[in-house]
């Protein structure tokens, strides 16, 4: 029983000593455009995505009454958790890149943003629902009673006390948005190493270059990129850890 | 003071309107895409949708579009990654709950948590440049590109979930029945086996069909390591899943071809399989 408790925990530092030593062996082979695609990635995906959410979780929480239908759109909005990111990916490309080419200017940053804003769609409303009705009620009926309307109450008393909840999501999401890489590799992702220029553009990511450098035989690069990206993501989940825990 | 009620009042009008509109649409999304992947297969099943199960092979340069081999190494990659993976997370789960002290195991809960939220990709590589080494050597191939290595790959992504998942149940089924078992006089070791894990069937079975879930529409993590190859895979030869063979494949489709239409149809067999495992778990809940 020990073994294979301890077999789990090889199994995480394994994967993590490997890359970090592999990554500081090549840490020359760090390229910035990747890096910079990726962040413009994030926060398109999530300027996208966050507005809908939370707006989303708001009606979910102050709005619906509980009832079939409200299962009905629950049940809708997880569903797409389940759909693999693959999938996403064919989506991505018959939508965003083929059928609005002309907005989204085909393969492009914005197609890849649009794609992912949709996949982290169901955590962020998740998260963010979970957060508005950790809001003590007595704070509502406190600021109905004052006067205000249920409008007023939503965005000066629920959301800014529950803001920290929805930070915690966007940051989760974060992660998840910066490891994905088919869905990019359908929609938004190039092979060379240059810097986009803007986000009509295609541009390289630190996911889908792991994937091509690894497979292409680069391997220094290779390693250079996983250490980025692990220490990323790693450093993103850590800091949701520390969030959920202070809450 | 009427004419700020009248504002107020449509400011509440709009945001109602608005969070409807938004709430309409994150739910038509699952259909939107679900829509729009059946209608890119549509051609393919229009002209070859039978021969796609009937025929052995899948070579699309010759024209040749038989899933069976596909859809038999994802099913079997994910078959093999959910019993090693599934062994080793419920045995952990058990010593985590019922064994180890609290703060070890905390801890041990966190590593796993954050086990799980390593990108795929990374998962994928660390695959190619260990797992398939380590593959090569002990079986003795010409290279270590098999569905078995691709299974480990997998098993060591969906242990967090096994684990997750497990440790819950295990730690719901009350206290009560451990303590009238140890009364009756069996062993702890009795007691695990005979009353606990029974009881937490149903939640550690919820938790190895998220995982069969997870494992099955996994792309980046299995294409780096299976060999794709597509043929009827064996477990330490290479095999092709769906999924590397949409990834690896678009590339090469002209858009609006053939071959483009049968890689939707393989991603909407993908998304079918997917739902269909979401409904089970409902099922089960």
């Amino acid at each position: 029983m020990v073994i294979c408790t301890s077999l789990l925990c090889l199994s995480f530092f394994s994967i993590l000593f490997y890359i970090l030593a592999g990554g500081l062996k090549s840490i020359t082979y760090v390229h910035t455009e990747p890096i910079i695609g990726t962040l413009l990635l994030i926060a398109l995906t999530l300027l996208i995505s966050a507005p809908i959410s939370v707006l989303t979780a708001i009606y979910l929480a102050e709005y619906s009454k509980e009832g079939k239908f409200v299962t009905f759109l629950r049940t809708c909005i997880d569903t797409l958790n389940s759909v693999p990111s693959i999938v996403y990916g064919l989506f991505g490309l018959a939508f965003f890149v083929t059928f609005l080419r002309f907005m989204t200017g085909g393969f492009s940053i914005l197609s890849g943003a649009l794609t992912l804003a949709i996949m982290v769609l169901p955590i962020l409303i998740r998260v963010s629902e979970q957060a508005i009705l950790a809001v003590p009620k007595e704070y509502r009926e406190a600021s109905l009673a004052l006067g205000a309307t249920k409008l007023q109450t939503i965005f000066r008393v629920v959301l800014p006390c529950s803001f920290r909840g929805i930070l915690t999501g966007i940051i989760l999401a974060m992660g998840r948005i910066a490891g994905e890489s088919a869905p990019l590799i359908f929609t938004a992702a190039i092979l060379n190493n240059l810097m986009p220029k803007s986000i009509f553009n295609p541009s390289p990511f630190l996911s889908t270059n792991l994937f091509f450098e690894a497979t292409e035989g680069r391997i220094s690069d290779a390693y250079a990129t996983a250490l980025v990206l692990l220490m990323m993501v790693l450093i993103l989940d850590i800091i949701t850890k520390l969030l959920w825990r202070k809450k | 003071m009427r004419r700020l009620d009248i504002s107020q009042l449509n400011k509440e009008t709009a945001l109602k309107l608005l969070l409807n509109l938004m709430t309409i649409f994150s739910v038509f999304s699952i259909f939107f895409i679900i829509l729009f992947l059946i209608k890119e297969s549509l051609p393919f099943l229009k002209e070859k949708g039978l021969e796609m199960l009937f025929v052995d092979t899948w070579r699309p340069i010759a024209g040749k579009y038989g899933i069976i081999p596909l859809l038999l190494s994802s099913l079997l990659v994910s078959l093999l990654a959910i019993l090693i993976s599934g062994s080793i997370g419920i045995i952990s789960a058990t010593y985590l709950v019922e064994y180890a002290n609290k703060k070890i195991a905390a801890i041990i809960r966190a590593i796993t948590e954050l086990l799980a939220g390593i990108p795929s990709v990374v998962y994928g590589f660390f695959g190619l440049m260990v797992i398939v080494k380590l593959v090569q050597i002990t079986f003795d191939l010409a290279s270590g590109e098999t569905i078995l290595a691709g299974a480990i790959t997998l098993a060591i992504m969906t242990l967090p979930i096994i684990v997750s998942v497990a440790c819950d149940a295990i730690s719901s089924v009350p206290k009560e029945y451990r303590e009238a078992s140890l009364a009756l006089g069996a062993t702890k070791l009795q007691t695990i086996f005979r009353v606990v894990l029974p009881c937490s069937f149903r939640g550690i079975l919820t938790g190895i069909i998220l995982a069969f879930g997870r494992a099955i529409g996994e792309t980046m993590a299995v294409v780096m390591v299976v060999g794709n190859v597509a043929q009827i895979p064996s477990i330490l030869k290479p095999g092709e899943p769906i999924t590397s063979a949409i990834l690896l494949e678009m590339g090469e489709a002209a858009i609006g071809s053939m071959h483009y239409h049968a890689l939707f149809t393989l991603g909407l067999i993908l998304l079918l399989i997917s739902l269909a495992l979401c409904l089970l778990l409902n099922k089960i809940k």
